[in-house]
C-alpha cells in the first residue's frame, strides 16, 4: 500500500519566495513561532533548491568559537547543493567574535547558506550591519502581553477556528504568554470545537492552565468565598505535585496585599492611587480593590489569623498531614 | 496461559476509553481532517488510559480498514492492530523512560527515527514516564521533535507533567487526562463483571473503586485477584478482607454516633470492630479521610470530581455533611490526628481510638471550634467549652456577652453535681442569655461573692483559650501576652505579670484598647468580668513553665470535692491506713 503521511497541523503553505537565496540570514526577534516558521520555510527552499536531504550544520553561539562556523560554512557540502549553518542566540557574541562573521560575509561560500539567530541587536551592531550589507536581516517581534488575545484570534482564523475576543482572553490567562504553547492549545481546540466557536467550557476542559493561573484561580477563589473552585483548583494544585509550604507562601502573600490595598482604600485612595503606590499592575489591581471591597479591613484581618494559625500549625504544632491542614485553612478562609 | 483482565478488556477504540472523551474527539477530529500532530503529550494520573489511547491512535494511523489514510474507527483486528496490541508491532516502539532515562537511548531513537515504517503508514514512538528523562536526553529528543521525519508520530506519557521541560512541552500537543470518579469506574467494572460471569455486589464493586484510587488498570487487576480468591461469588467481606478496608458504612455510622454524643454507642462499636478483626489505625485513617470528605462537601456542597462516589453513597455523605458542623468536622478531624500521631509514637491504636471518640461524643453537640473547647471541657466542664467555642469559633469583630458565669461548675462552688452518664450523654443545655455588655462594662467589676482566688484559679487554667481568642483578635497582641502569666486578681482587676525584662511586652500589652481586648476574652472564655493590668516582676523571677503554673496539685480533700461534684462520685467504703 501507498505511505501518505499525514499533513502537520501548524502552517498552512506559505506563498513561494522569488527572490534569490541570499548567502546569510540574520533572524532577529522574540516571536518564536514566526522565527521558527521562517527557519522551517528556509530549510525547505534549501531542500528544493539543492534537489536532495538537507545538509545541516546547527550551533549554539554560546557554545562554539565564530572561526569553526566560519570554517563549517567554507566546506563544501559532502551531499551536493547547498549547506545550511545555522547558529542560534548570537547575542552573546563579543565585537571581536561577530568581525570574524562579518569578514566571512565580505566573501561567503557560494554554496552555504549561514544563518544566524538572536532575539537582539543593537542599530550599529557590526555584525547587524554586515549582514544588511551581504545578506539579509528578518525581524519578527513578539505581540505584546496585551495584544496576545488578538494575536491569538488572528492565529485561530488562520486555522479555521472561530474564536471570540473573550474567549482569547481566558486562554490567555489560563496559559499564560508563551506563544508557542499558546498555539498548541490553539490548534488542538479548533480541532475540539470544528465548525462550532470555541466555547469557555472548552478551553476549561482542553488547555492545561498554567501553575500561576491555578494560583491565581485559587487565591481568587478564597477571597470571593466561591468555595467548590477554591477546592477545586488546591486539588488540582497539590496533584500537580506543588508543594503545600508553597502554597501556603502565595495564598499568605495574596492576603498581605489585600491587606495593604483594604488599610488605603479604607482611608480613602483611589483605585489608581492604589495602584501607583504599590506598584502594581492594572488587572491584579482591579481585582485586589474589588476584594478589597468586599472583604473590608475586617474581613481581610480575620483571614489573616486564620493564616497565622495555620504557618503555626505547619510549622510542626498540628499532628494532621500537611494537605489536611491546608483544606482546613481553605475552610477556614471561605468563612472568616 | 490465561490474559488477565485488563490486557483482555484494554479498549481498543476510542470512545472505549472512559472519562476521557476530550481527548478522544480531538484526535478523531484531528484524523478526519488529516491533522494529526507531530507529537503529542500524555499527562494524568496513572491508570487512566494514557498508554490506551496511544496505542489505539497507533492503531488509528496504521490500520488496513484506513487504506492510504488513518481510520477513526481502527478494526482492532487486522495484523497491523493485532500487532500494535500485543506490542510486536516493528512500526510502534514502546520505550519506557523510567527504565532508558540516558541520552544514549534517545541517541538510539534518533539513528533508527529516519527509517520508514515497515509495515503500516506511520512510525509511532510512545515514550511512557518522558518526566524520568535526564537532562541531556531531553535535549536530545528537543532536537527530534524540531523536525521529525514525516513519517513518525511521538506520543510522550507521563504522570508528573510539572517535570517535562517547556521546550518540549511547546512541541507537543498536550492531553491532561482526568482521574475518573468512583461511579464511573463502578460503572466498567460491572461490564467485565457482566462479561466474565463473575457474581460481585455493587457494594464490592465501589470499595475496589475506591482503593484503586482512579486507576482502572488497579480496579480491574483487583477484580481479577478477588475472582480468583473468592472462587465463586465475591462477597462484601471478601473484598475488605482482601484490600484490609474498612466498610463504608462503618465509616457513616460512627460518625452518626459521634454525633449523636453516644458514648456507650461509640465504645460498643469499637468493641464490635474488634470481633472483625480491624486494623484500628487502618480505620482511624480512613475515619480521618472520611471526616475530610464531609469537610469538603460542607463547604462546596456537591462532590468535586475526585469524590465522586455511586448515587447512594453521595446521597448519604451530603445527608451526614449536613448534620454536622464545620466546626464540629474541624474538632473530630484534629482529635483523631492527634490520637493518630500518638499511635505513630507507639501508643496502642486501640486506646487512642477509644480516647478520641469519647472526646468527640463529649463535644458533639457544643459546636467547639479547633479543639480548645476540649481543654475547656476538661477544665471546667461543658458550660465553659460552650463559651470558648463560641468565642474562638466566631471569630467575630468583637466578643460578644456570653453566657453567665454561674453556669459554670468550679473548685469550690456549690453546683448539683452530675453523674458521668448524664455528661457523657445529656444533649448540651443551650446558652444562657446574657445581659448586654457594653465595652466598659467587660469587667471592671467581679460578680458579687465571687472569691477572687477561685476566679484567679479559673483564669489561670484558662489562659491558653484566652490566648488563643486574643489571637483572633489580634496576632501581635497575642505575641506579646502569650510572654505573661496571670499573678492576681486585684478589686476585680486581673494582673498578668511578665518576667523582669520583659518591659517591650508591659508596654505593648498596656497600650490603646489592648488591656479592654484581653479583659474582653477573659470575660468570653471564663465568665468573668475582669479588667486587666500588665505588671513587670520586680526581680528576676525563677522560670516558671506555664504548665507549673497552670495546674495545681490538688490535695486528697479537694480531689475528692471535684470528684463528687463533676462526676457524681459517692464514697462506697473508706480506705483504712492500716
Amino acid at each position: 500500500m501507498s505511505k501518505s503521511p499525514p499533513p502537520r497541523a501548524s502552517v498552512p503553505p506559505q506563498t513561494q519566495p522569488v527572490r534569490p537565496l541570499k548567502p546569510a540570514y540574520l533572524i532577529l526577534g522574540d516571536d518564536f513561532p514566526k522565527i521558527e516558521s521562517a527557519l522551517k520555510r528556509l530549510r525547505e527552499r534549501i531542500i528544493r533548491e539543492s534537489g536532495g536531504d538537507l545538509d545541516i550544520a546547527e550551533f549554539e553561539a554560546g557554545s562554539v568559537a565564530p572561526a569553526v562556523v566560519v570554517n563549517t560554512a567554507n566546506t563544501m557540502s559532502f551531499l551536493g547543493g547547498v549547506r545550511l549553518v545555522l547558529v542560534k542566540n548570537v547575542q552573546v557574541w563579543q565585537k571581536a567574535e561577530k568581525e570574524v562573521i562579518a569578514a566571512y560575509l565580505a566573501s561567503p561560500a557560494p554554496d552555504a547558506c549561514l544563518c544566524l539567530v538572536a532575539e537582539t541587536l543593537p542599530a550599529g551592531d557590526r555584525l547587524r550591519s554586515a549582514m544588511e550589507k551581504h545578506g539579509e536581516v528578518l525581524e519578527y517581534r513578539a505581540p505584546k502581553e496585551s495584544d496576545l488575545p488578538r494575536w491569538l484570534q488572528g492565529e485561530a482564523a488562520r486555522l479555521g477556528a472561530k474564536l471570540g475576543p473573550r474567549e482569547a482572553q481566558l486562554i490567555v490567562q489560563r496559559c499564560g504568554t508563551n506563544q508557542t504553547l499558546l498555539l498548541r492549545e490553539l490548534e488542538k481546540l479548533s480541532l475540539y470545537a470544528g465548525e462550532e466557536p470555541v466555547a469557555s467550557d472548552d478551553i476549561e476542559l482542553l488547555t492545561s492552565a498554567t501553575e500561576e493561573a491555578r494560583i491565581f484561580d485559587l487565591v481568587d477563589a478564597l477571597a470571593l468565598g466561591r468555595a467548590p473552585s477554591a477546592f477545586l483548583a488546591a486539588s488540582e494544585l497539590l496533584g500537580a505535585g506543588e508543594d503545600v509550604n508553597m502554597l501556603f507562601n502565595r495564598i499568605l502573600r495574596h492576603f498581605q496585599q489585600l491587606s495593604r490595598v483594604a488599610a488605603l482604600r479604607e482611608e480613602g485612595w483611589s483605585r489608581d492611587a492604589i495602584q501607583t503606590e504599590l506598584k502594581l499592575k492594572p488587572y491584579p489591581a482591579r481585582k485586589l480593590f474589588e476584594q478589597a471591597a468586599l472583604l473590608g479591613v475586617e474581613g481581610v484581618a480575620r483571614r489573616l489569623a486564620a493564616l497565622a494559625e495555620t504557618d503555626a500549625r505547619l510549622k510542626g504544632m498540628s499532628p494532621l498531614p500537611e494537605d489536611v491542614e491546608l483544606q482546613l485553612l481553605l475552610g477556614r478562609l471561605l468563612t472568616a | 496461559m490465561a490474559v488477565s483482565l485488563y490486557r483482555k478488556y484494554r479498549p481498543a477504540r476510542f470512545l472505549d476509553v472512559i472519562g476521557q472523551e476530550h481527548v478522544a474527539r480531538t484526535l478523531i477530529n484531528a484524523i478526519k481532517q488529516d491533522r494529526v500532530s507531530h507529537a503529542y503529550l500524555f499527562a494524568g494520573p496513572r491508570g487512566t488510559g494514557k498508554t490506551s489511547m496511544a496505542r489505539i491512535l497507533a492503531m488509528a494511523l496504521n490500520c488496513v480498514q484506513g487504506g492510504d489514510s488513518a481510520t477513526t474507527e481502527p478494526d482492532g483486528t487486522c495484523p497491523r492492530c493485532q500487532a500494535i496490541r500485543e506490542g510486536t508491532s516493528m512500526d510502534v516502539v514502546e520505550m519506557d523512560a523510567a527504565s532508558n532515562r540516558g541520552i544514549d537511548e534517545i541517541r538510539d531513537l534518533r539513528d533508527t527515527i529516519h527509517y520508514a515504517p515497515v509495515e503500516g503508514r506511520i512510525k509511532v514512538y510512545i515514550v511512557d514516564e518522558v518526566h524520568m528523562l535526564t537532562p541531556e536526553a531531553f535535549n536530545a529528543l528537543l532536537k527530534t521533535l524540531e523536525e521529525p521525519p514525516v513519517h513518525t508520530v511521538f506520543v510522550l506519557a507521563t504522570t508528573e507533567p510539572h517535570k517535562v521541560p517547556t521546550t518540549i512541552m511547546s512541541r507537543c500537543q498536550r492531553f491532561d487526562f482526568r482521574r475518573p470518579g468512583v461511579a464511573e469506574v463502578v460503572k466498567v467494572l460491572s461490564g467485565i463483571a457482566a462479561q466474565e460471569g463473575i457474581e460481585v455486589a455493587e457494594s464490592s464493586l465501589t470499595v475496589i473503586a475506591r482503593a484503586a484510587g482512579g486507576s482502572f488498570r488497579d480496579a480491574i487487576g483487583l477484580l481479577d485477584q478477588l475472582a480468583t480468591y473468592a472462587g465463586g461469588a465475591i462477597t462484601l467481606e471478601q473484598t475488605l478482607d482482601l484490600l484490609g478496608m474498612v466498610r463504608q458504612d462503618l465509616l457513616f455510622e460512627i460518625v452518626d454516633l459521634v454525633h449523636d454524643y453516644d458514648t456507650r454507642g461509640a465504645l460498643l462499636f469499637v468493641e464490635r470492630l474488634s470481633d472483625g478483626a480491624v486494623d484500628y489505625a487502618q480505620f482511624m485513617r480512613e475515619l480521618l479521610g472520611h471526616l475530610r470528605d464531609l469537610y469538603v462537601v460542607k463547604h462546596t456542597e456537591r462532590l468535586p470530581g475526585r469524590l465522586a462516589l455511586p448515587e447512594d453513597q453521595e446521597q448519604a455523605l451530603l445527608s451526614q455533611a449536613a448534620r454536622l458542623s464545620t466546626g464540629q468536622l474541624v474538632t473530630f478531624i484534629d482529635l483523631l490526628g492527634e490520637a493518630l500521631r500518638a499511635v505513630r509514637q507507639g501508643s496502642e491504636a486501640r486506646l487512642e481510638l477509644e480516647l478520641a471518640l469519647i472526646k468527640m461524643t463529649a463535644l458533639s453537640g457544643q459546636e467547639p471550634g479547633l479543639g480548645e473547647a476540649v481543654v475547656a471541657r476538661e477544665a471546667f466542664g461543658p458550660a465553659a467549652a460552650q463559651r470558648a467555642a463560641a468565642a474562638l469559633g466566631r471569630g467575630q469583630d468583637s466578643f460578644t456577652p456570653l453566657p453567665a458565669p454561674q453556669a459554670v461548675p468550679s473548685v469550690g462552688s456549690e453546683t448539683a453535681p452530675r453523674t458521668s452518664s448524664q455528661a457523657a450523654s445529656q444533649p448540651p443545655r443551650p446558652p444562657e442569655p446574657a445581659p448586654p455588655a457594653s465595652v466598659h462594662a467587660a469587667g471592671l467589676h467581679p460578680p458579687v461573692g465571687t472569691p477572687a482566688t477561685a476566679d484567679l484559679e479559673h483564669v489561670r487554667r484558662a489562659w491558653p483559650l484566652v490566648l488563643e481568642a486574643v489571637k483572633k483578635r489580634s496576632v501581635a497582641l497575642h505575641a506579646v501576652l502569650h510572654e505573661g502569666r496571670p499573678e492576681s486578681i486585684e478589686e476585680g482587676t486581673l494582673v498578668v505579670r511578665f518576667p523582669a525584662g520583659y518591659r517591650f511586652q508591659v508596654d505593648q500589652v498596656s497600650r490603646g484598647d489592648n488591656p479592654r481586648v484581653v479583659a474582653e476574652a477573659v470575660k468570653a472564655v471564663t465568665g468573668r468580668a475582669l479588667a486587666v493590668t500588665a505588671r513587670l516582676a520586680e526581680e528576676p523571677a525563677e522560670e516558671t513553665g506555664p504548665e507549673e503554673e497552670g495546674a495545681r496539685i490538688l490535695s486528697k480533700d479537694e480531689l475528692i470535692r471535684v470528684l463528687k461534684q463533676e462526676f457524681g462520685a459517692e464514697i462506697i467504703d473508706e480506705e483504712s491506713d492500716g
